[in-house]
């Protein structure tokens, strides 16, 4: 008891650290969206938009995000425009403009997402529209995807 | 053990269980072995060295493989003398891809060995995700950084 009685005060300077600890491991965990991997040599992103889930491919070589037209039409996604863009191959193709009013990644909310609206031979590509909203940590086949502050 | 302490003790165990799930720091680096792409309006640009020679990447981490154009593989002291498969590029369609491996690859003071790439009838070359081993990249903004690890 006497024994006890002497560490309390020891415990109680630990108190303050300990709860320093949690608090920053809390905010760690509410920066960090989600962790995804890339088993087949590409990382796909789950999100969902308008409530229904729509997995996209990470693509830092694609400009925009973009959305199948079959898939737009199901998010409900209207047409605001049209670009003229161009395909790995370098072959021109004229795509609708999007803009998609929220995509939720884990527990970050991005507003407003400029897309492209493709052909449904393309899948849905998660372009720089969309990673310039978001901190991205890639490294072996593991990637970090977490809201910059002014996404929160 | 009073209340308290019994808190402290549950808060600084929980603590340490949160500090198992950090993920562990990038391994420790040389100076000055980083670099970044630049951002050029529509994508990230890396400027590279094969052999000697300049060339330009676009970081592509929807593409699997590194790949060169064809064009660009005489200038470069390179022969696309590996096996041939079919690619599937954005629009779904198919390509022929020969296969190359791209024995150091410059980028900053970063070396890479042997690179598995692609050539293709693109124009440009694209940095995919064969040439991500040992490099972690960092993108914030339109800012793109990579640390390369020691090899």
């Amino acid at each position: 008891m006497t024994n006890s009685r002497k560490r309390l005060p020891f415990l109680l300077l630990l108190l303050p650290f300990s709860f320093s600890l949690l608090v920053l491991f809390i905010a760690y965990c509410s920066a960090k969206a989600l962790t995804i991997y890339s088993p087949n040599d590409e990382f796909d992103i789950p999100t969902t938009i308008n409530h229904i889930p729509v997995t996209f491919e990470l693509d830092t070589g694609a400009t925009y995000v973009t959305i199948p037209k079959t898939l737009a039409q199901k998010l409900n996604l209207k047409p605001n425009g049209e670009m003229q863009t161009y395909l790995a191959n370098n072959s021109p193709v004229t795509v609708q403009t999007v803009t998609i009013p929220e995509i939720d990644v884990g527990n970050c909310k991005l507003f407003l997402v400029q897309a492209q609206e493709t052909s449904d031979d393309f899948a849905p590509l998660f372009g720089f529209s969309g990673i310039s909203r978001l901190d991205i940590h890639l490294h072996d086949n593991e990637a970090d995807l977490s809201c910059p502050d002014y996404e929160q | 053990m009073t209340t308290r302490s019994r808190t402290a003790a549950l808060l600084s165990l929980l603590a340490l269980a949160c500090c198992a799930e950090t993920p562990a720091p990038a391994p420790a680096l040389r100076a000055g072995s980083s670099f970044s792409a630049t951002y050029a309006g529509d994508s990230f640009i890396l400027p590279a060295t094969i052999n000697s020679v300049p060339e330009t990447f676009i970081v592509d981490t929807g593409a699997t493989f590194t790949s060169l154009p064809e064009r660009d593989l005489k200038k470069l002291h390179l022969t696309a003398n590996g096996g041939t498969a079919l690619a599937t590029i954005a629009d779904g369609s198919f390509q022929e891809m020969t296969f190359l491996t791209i024995p150091e690859l410059k980028i900053g003071n970063c070396t890479l060995y042997n690179v598995t790439a692609e050539a293709s009838s693109q124009n440009m070359a694209l940095f995919g995700l064969s040439g991500f081993d040992h490099l972690t990249m960092t993108v914030h903004g339109n800012q793109m950084s990579f640390n390369c690890d020691q090899q």
